[in-house]
């Protein structure tokens, strides 16, 4: 036996025996019981905050894609300008 | 409930309730209140944080005005959540993956390496187990193949590789499982009930009541061509009925006094008057769901032999892990090649495909009723049509009423109406609406004595002692051999071609003859010709009216290929003959009559407001009166077979490349692993998307 790992087997064995007796205490059971009811609120917390950055997402997704309309539709008008200007110049040199 | 409107845009509205949450039963009454509204096009209600979405069509102020006036103890709301809420097991699973995706992230980032560890080869256990079992039965499944694959990296130590394959796989399984669900429940749900009203028998007589109205142990008759709405005993009376929604077989079963019958059966000959036992909805909805799931239909045929080509292959994975072994001595090489599963895109990616198409269907009204028959419309190169209610309108008109021999129109057509009202077709619920339009009904009694359907052809009854008949030219001129005064037979050759008359008489003599107009659906044309792009070459209108009103119903809808004056037996008969002449058959229809080619047919197409008897024995049903909804069936049907294709190519493909990657030593297991797992759940998240383009959808 190592004599540097011989603390660590003391350690274990004082834990060992007494850690059976303190988790089976109903302070230890109450202290799981809350501690789980932590995890849960927790989760919760987690799902809430999931949602509201879905729905987040949902509006700036919406809001871009009218942006990208608004875009379309300004590009779509400059370009049929300037084919109706294009046209005008055509049928001034054909007159 | 009072809200705060947190953004708007067009067309679209995001609230938050003044409530710090909703529960589960309040956040399904704002869904189904909301979803059932005309002008709403989609809703998502957020439980846990009280907000919804909503997308509409117009008239923004009166919904703001219905959710401002909604309240959550309202009974009629209450009314609408169905049995099974679509938007609870959407919100269960969700909570299921992003769950999943939390424990991961906390067991790799917040536990010590040793614990991790445990909780792997916990992880790993049962997918070790369901390897080796199968492995025992000599049943070569994917599970052998994720068995070795997770075995492989712990006994190399590479345990984080183990930990994600059993985590992508486990997103897999929750995603096949999530749409699988979603399919059988908007399935069953269509297959559930819609049945509003019933008759009554009380104190000797029929009235038509809601069925919310019937307790148990009332009386309730159920005629030819009916779905029997609730469970009970019969009392009186004899009938075959098709149990197919609950059993699953198809031949009809005998039923007379002291049988049991259940909810959802359909009565094919007879009547009955049944004792009622049971009036709640949950024991029939689970019943439809079993059977559903026990189908075969359900999984497609495609689908069946590629999961039996993968599962040959297989066996040639392992070869080709212990051959490289052998020859680079290189277990991580080895290792890599395992990880490679070509199943996995085959039987997780494909089911989804199909579950995901029958889901989309019914997202626009569609119920198919199972995944092979989207196959069989794919390959489907003819379409025979019936004529009333699914050409033409599913609302035609009495146009007039033409009393003979001197008895007065208004008695006719009450008469006429008081036959035609037990009897599921769209001309007999032309003449019951005229009636009712002139305020001719007969409230609640009878005029007649019992009425005998007989399918294709007419009624028969006695009134006061007389026997009348009511019913098409054939039967009436034909079998029933009535005659015609001889002043009134230039009224019957006169009358308009392109209408559709029913005959009356009484006492072996001409009475009445009911002049009622069947226009064609406005875009039949169109629809025809779009069949024929998408590649039916061959299509027929088969109907039981007259030859004349056939050829100008036919020439309007481009049929040049049509049949007049047919019984149902005919039209079966030549489904029979096309499909022995090699074609795939699609029968549409919605009436009695047509029940025998439907069941005959490759796949039975049912119009919803046609009769009971059609829509249970059809395949499909169509809910909306446009017949635009079957273009985009083929539509869908085409596509899923082109999605289903590529899924296995991909699929294939992919884990092929990943193979000779881990061979050559291009790749580590875990790469391998990853890749491998998540091209599986990018096929998922892939084939989870809508088949038929935005445009397309809009139109419907």
């Amino acid at each position: 036996m190592s004599n540097s790992h011989f603390p660590k087997y003391i350690i274990g064995f004082a834990v060992g025996m007494v850690a059976a007796p303190v988790l089976k205490s109903g302070i230890a059971r109450k202290a799981f019981t809350y501690l789980t009811a932590g995890g849960f609120i927790a989760k919760d917390g987690i799902m809430e905050a999931v949602e509201n950055i879905q729905t987040c997402a949902m509006d700036i997704s919406e809001d871009a894609k009218v942006i990208t309309e608004k875009y379309y539709e300004k590009q779509d008008k400059k370009y049929d300008e300037e084919v109706s200007e294009e046209e005008n110049i055509v049928e001034e040199e054909e007159a | 409930m009072k809200y705060t409107i947190e953004h708007e845009s067009r067309n679209r509205f995001h609230l938050r309730f003044k409530k710090r949450r909703l529960t589960p039963e309040e956040a399904d009454l704002v869904y189904y209140a909301l979803a059932g509204r005309d002008e709403v096009e989609t809703v998502q209600v957020y439980a846990r944080t009280a907000q919804v979405v909503v997308r509409y069509r117009s008239d923004r102020s009166r919904l703001l005005g219905f959710i401002r006036e909604m309240r959550l103890d309202d009974p009629k709301l209450m009314d609408l959540v169905p049995e099974v809420s679509v938007r609870a097991t959407n919100d269960q699973f969700k909570e299921e993956i992003i769950s999943k995706f939390l424990a991961r992230g906390f067991k790799r980032f917040f536990l010590p390496v040793p614990i991790r560890t445990i909780w792997t080869c916990y992880d790993a256990a049962p997918f070790i187990y369901h390897g080796v079992r199968d492995l025992l039965k000599r049943n070569f499944s994917a599970e052998i193949v994720h068995a070795s694959a997770i075995t492989a990296s712990i006994l190399t130590g590479d345990f984080a590789t183990a930990s994600s394959i059993t985590f992508l796989t486990e997103v897999g399984e929750i995603l096949e499982e999530w749409t699988y669900k979603k399919s059988v429940d908007d399935l069953a749900q269509s297959l559930a009930l819609n049945v509003s009203k019933v008759w009554k028998q009380e104190d000797g007589e029929l009235r038509q009541v809601g069925i919310q109205q019937i307790r148990e142990g009332d009386l309730i008759q159920v005629s030819l061509g009916s779905m029997i709405p609730l469970d009970g005993k019969v009392v009186d009376g004899e009938a075959m009925v098709n149990q197919a929604t609950m059993t699953g077989e198809s031949v009809p079963v005998r039923k007379h006094q002291y049988s049991s019958v259940f909810a959802g059966t359909v009565i094919e000959e007879g009547e009955l008057l049944i004792e009622v036992r049971n009036v709640s909805g949950q024991t029939r909805y689970d019943k439809i769901v079993k059977m559903i799931e026990e189908s075969e239909s359900m999984k497609s045929i495609v689908q069946s032999r590629a999961e039996q080509v993968v599962s040959k292959l297989i066996p040639y994975t392992f070869g080709t892990a212990v051959l490289t072994f052998l020859l680079t001595r290189n277990v991580t090489k080895a290792a890599s090649v395992l990880m490679v599963d070509f199943s996995c895109a085959i039987e997780v990616a494909m089911p989804i495909s199909v579950l995901s198409a029958m889901r989309e269907a019914g997202k626009h009204r569609i119920t198919v009723k199972g995944g092979r028959y989207l196959e069989e419309i794919a390959a489907a190169d003819t379409v025979v049509f019936d004529k009333t209610g699914t050409l033409t309108k599913a609302t035609p008109v009495v146009v007039d009423v033409i009393p003979m021999g001197g008895r007065d129109r208004d008695e006719m057509l009450r008469l006429a109406a008081c036959l035609e009202e037990h009897f599921p077709h769209s001309l007999a619920n032309a003449v019951v609406r005229a009636a009712r339009e002139e305020e001719l009904d007969h409230e609640g009694e009878e005029l007649h004595s019992k009425a005998e359907y007989i399918v294709a052809h007419g009624i028969v009854s006695t009134v006061e002692e007389k026997r009348c008949v009511i019913g098409s030219y054939h039967f009436i001129f034909d079998d029933e051999l009535i005659e015609v005064n001889p002043e009134d037979q230039l009224i019957v050759d006169q009358l308009p071609h392109e209408h559709t008359h029913l005959y009356m008489a009484i006492d072996g003599r001409l009475a009445a003859i009911i002049d009622i107009a069947d226009p064609i659906k406005e875009n039949t044309q169109e629809v025809i010709e779009r069949l024929r792009a998408s590649g039916i070459e061959h299509i027929v209108m088969m109907t039981g009216d007259s030859e004349q009103t056939a050829r100008t119903i036919a020439a309007k809808a481009g049929i040049s290929e049509f049949y007049a004056e047919v019984l149902p037996e005919d039209k079966a008969g030549y489904v029979n003959m096309e499909k022995e002449a090699g074609r795939k058959v699609i029968m549409i229809g919605d009436g009695i009559n047509d029940s025998p080619a439907l069941s005959t047919a490759d796949v039975g197409i049912a119009m919803k407001e046609g009769a009971e008897i059609a829509q249970e024995i059809a395949d499909v049903t169509l809910s909306g009166s446009d017949l635009d909804q079957l273009v985009n069936l083929k539509d869908m049907s085409d596509s899923l077979m082109k999605r289903m294709k590529s899924t296995a190519d991909l699929g294939i493909g992919f884990n092929a490349a990943i193979l000779l990657a881990g061979m050559f030593g291009l790749v580590v297991p875990g790469t391998a692993a990853f890749l491998h797992n998540a091209s599986t759940i990018g096929l998922c998240l892939r084939n989870m998307q809508d088949l038929l383009p935005e445009q397309e959808r809009r139109s419907l």
